[in-house]
């Protein structure tokens, strides 16, 4: 079945507003864990699953999303036939100022990719979630079930979560879909953005949306269709973090010190690829410490690093102290600096004696090839 | 038709580096591991690449899989390249038999046909078997300027180690007037770092030649560059500075690999300007736990490390346990050091396991006598029992269980 399974990922989340990491790139290619790309995640399940007709929806400043696909073939995704594609905006006339797009539109601006390629079933997902799922037995599921949608959910209690959740009966099938408005302390079944359609069904909604003006995909897809299609829900019952604000990237990337939560994502039978750099390894200098932190190839560690995600080629000099830090790639951090929950973005270099702090619900993020 | 190049390189892979003892039992020296993540061929490959060099013949002869296999299409040095790019030439058989390469310079002979395919003016011979990083385009304006029919590369070693090398005598200008293999006595300290460059139309010649004399051993070194020097050629020395090292013994592959941790080795991995590239895999950055204490060490990604580890080089995915204890050691690809184990100059091969408690090597301040110590190796996929003892200079063979 898997086989006749295309997808289509999205490079934006659409409802939420991009946070600071955001901002000059796409949400799928955020650094996450010291060497990866949010996308990288969800890329590598469907790969594990063998699903290798992949479109990746854009919206907007996708240069960072090019670079980091490249042609595909670090996911050996670098096919003749089918592999990855990035379906640009497509701008005409009458659309061209609507940059917020919704989900809806987007689909509507591939709808002849939908079209050319013969699979039966269709695959649409978020990329800003992290997680390993089996999409091999999420399809099996679905025909199964011989479901029209099939959603994937995880039962949380997260009272932050202003996105939709859903009530399953016994067999699974959804019988309630609303937004949950947030600050419940109540165990969830939480949308995790990913789901299976029939492609002709699809295609009909798409039909409708147009038609209609539908712009909101859960609600005029999935609430709007309860009584009619066979909705059926699958639980994704392992790790899985959805990242949106600055305060999910942070307790998100924090836990991945946890060794049980690591070993998880990093050590199952889906293996997490990403772009194959070269970088040599990390090397420690004679003042280096470094306790429950991941450090990645390319770093000079003279300094100390506690609790702390450090990406490629970052220099850590001599005195400098991190603790509960992102240091994301390319970043030198001054002699005798001390950081505290702070996140710098790419290519930042905070000078020498510099003492910055965040806190841990609130981290403190310096953008981009800034020098503080 | 292929595309006319100025210069092309055969790469002499296929040799075995039997002093590399365990470690070559199942590879060919040039896919031995290097520096935490590289294998020695990647240097003389991204030297090439780095020079403007993209025709790469790799001849491979002993154990070729794991060589066969890393190279690939050789995408992770920029060789897969539609007119040119890196080819693995291993012995072939004919309509007049089948023969292994005997020597060097039967292995360029039997491989004329794919030179003259890219008719080269020049054509760079080098091994895989060494640690620097080299220039070749310079050594080439060199060899052109010059007009030499063979430009050999010369390292200056000291008086002592001259009688270890091949020794070119030359005259003040640098040409070639006498080779001497490894003296007793030597004239001079200029030793060849086995990198030739060869005018083509008359290095075929000569290979043709010597193939005639039932005599020669085909090898550079011993017949085509002696029977160059009678036939009148112009030989040059093309003077090289800077890091050098034959990693063909387990002392010096040790010692190249604790290079990288002394900045004053002139070995840097990292520069921008002459990158060394490699096949990597998509491992999780390395993870630091609790208990660690790390010192003076290189680590690769993929590495769990929660002992101590002072002056060693960790390549990917190697677990270090709480209470282990590393110094000075090499340890290659998914090796597991375990509870309270101790590895002291040390060469660990991929896949080991060291179990708890076990002690490998010991430094050699221990030992008054200097005979009785060296660097203890284990070899791959071997295990290493609770409490036992592997003592200095000893090697366990690939995947024994002691």
């Amino acid at each position: 079945m898997i086989s006749k399974t295309m997808c289509i990922l999205f490079s934006e989340s659409y409802t939420a507003t991009p946070n600071e990491l955001a901002e000059e790139r796409t949400l799928a290619t955020v650094p996450f864990g010291g060497r990866y790309r949010l996308i990288d995640f969800v890329l590598s399940s469907l790969v594990a699953a063998k699903v290798s007709n992949i479109g990746i929806l854009t919206k907007e400043h996708y240069g960072s999303l090019m670079d980091h696909l490249g042609s595909g073939k670090d996911w050996d995704l670098g096919r003749r036939n089918g592999g990855l594609k990035i379906l640009t905006p497509f701008a005409k006339a009458e659309t061209a100022a609507t940059r917020d797009r919704s989900k809806i539109d987007a689909l509507l601006s591939c709808r002849t990719y939908l079209e050319e390629n013969a699979e039966e079933y269709v695959i649409l997902a978020d990329t800003n979630v992290v997680m390993n799922i089996d999409f091999r037995a999420m399809v099996e599921y679905h025909v199964e079930k011989d479901a029209d949608i099939t959603l994937l959910y995880q039962n949380r209690n997260n009272p932050t979560y202003n996105g939709m959740v859903v009530d399953c009966d016994r067999n699974g099938r959804v019988i309630d879909a609303f937004y949950s408005a947030g600050q419940t302390h109540e165990t969830q079944s939480t949308l995790l953005k990913v789901f299976i359609f029939k492609k002709s069904l699809l295609l009909s909604l798409l039909d409708r949306a147009y038609t209609f003006g539908w712009a909101d995909f859960d609600r005029d897809f999935i609430t709007k269709n309860i009584n009619k299609l066979n909705i059926f829900g699958y639980e994704h019952t392992g790790y899985c973090a959805v990242i949106n604000t600055v305060a999910d990237y942070y307790e998100a990337s924090m836990e991945l010190v946890n060794t049980q939560v690591r070993h998880e994502l990093f050590e199952s039978d889906i293996p997490i690829l990403t772009r194959v750099k070269n970088s040599p390894p990390a090397v420690y200098g004679f003042n280096g410490k470094a306790r429950n932190s991941l450090i990645a190839d390319g770093c000079i560690i003279d300094g100390e690093v506690n609790n702390c995600i450090i990406f490629r080629d970052v220099e850590v000099k001599k005195g400098a102290v991190l603790n509960n830090c992102i240091i994301i790639q390319g970043s030198v951090i001054g002699e005798n600096a001390q950081l505290n929950c702070v996140i710098t973005d790419k290519n930042v270099t905070v000078q020498e004696g510099h003492v910055l702090s965040g806190y841990p619900t609130y981290p403190f993020v310096i953008s981009k090839g800034e020098t503080v | 038709m292929k595309q006319k190049k100025d210069m092309i390189t055969m790469l002499l892979a296929g040799g075995q580096g039997s002093r590399l003892y365990v470690l070559t039992k199942e590879v060919a020296k040039p896919a031995v591991s290097f520096g935490g993540k590289y294998k020695i061929i990647d240097f003389p490959l991204s030297n090439c690449i780095n020079s403007g060099i993209d025709t790469v013949g790799v001849l491979t002869q002993y154990r070729p899989l794991e060589l066969n296999s890393y190279i690939g299409n050789g995408q992770p040095w920029d060789l897969d390249r539609m007119n040119g790019g890196v080819y693995i030439l291993p012995p072939y058989a004919t309509d007049k038999g089948s023969e292994w390469y005997k020597g060097t310079a039967n292995a360029i002979y039997q491989n004329i046909n794919f030179i003259d395919r890219y008719d080269p003016e020049n054509v760079l011979i080098l091994s895989g078997d060494h640690i620097y990083k080299m220039d070749y385009a310079k050594m080439l304006a060199f060899h052109k300027e010059t007009g030499a029919a063979a430009t050999i590369a010369v390292l200056d070693v000291s008086l002592e180690e001259a009688s270890r090398f091949g020794i070119m005598n030359t005259q003040e200008d640098g040409t070639i007037y006498e080779f001497e293999e490894k003296p007793k006595h030597p004239k001079s300290t200029k030793a060849s770092m086995g990198i030739y460059i060869f005018n083509w139309k008359k290095l075929r010649q000569h290979l043709i030649d010597d193939e005639a004399n039932p005599a020669s051993s085909n090898d550079f070194g011993k017949n085509i560059i002696p029977a160059m020097l009678d036939a009148g050629e112009k030989l040059m020395a093309y003077q090289f500075e800077g890091y050098w090292k034959d990693v063909g013994t387990i002392d010096s592959l040790w010692e190249a690999n604790m290079d990288l941790l002394n900045p004053g080795s002139n070995l840097q991995l990292d520069s921008p300007d002459w990158k060394i590239y490699a096949r990597s895999a998509a491992h999780p950055p390395h993870f630091v736990g609790e208990n660690a204490e790390i010192t003076e060490s290189i680590i690769s990604e993929g590495c769990e490390i929660d002992g101590k580890l002072w002056y060693s080089v960790l390549f990917s995915n190697v677990t270090v346990e709480q209470g282990a204890d590393l110094n000075s050691a090499v340890v290659m690809s998914n090796t597991v050091i375990k509870k309270g184990a101790t590895v002291k100059y040390a060469i660990i091969a991929e896949d080991a396991i060291i179990e708890e408690g076990a002690i490998v090597g010991d430094d050699p301040c221990n030992y008054a006598d200097s005979s009785e110590w060296g660097i203890a190796v284990v070899g791959r996929g071997a295990i290493v029992k609770k409490g036992q003892i592997v003592r200095p200079k000893e090697m366990i063979e690939p995947d024994a269980n002691r």
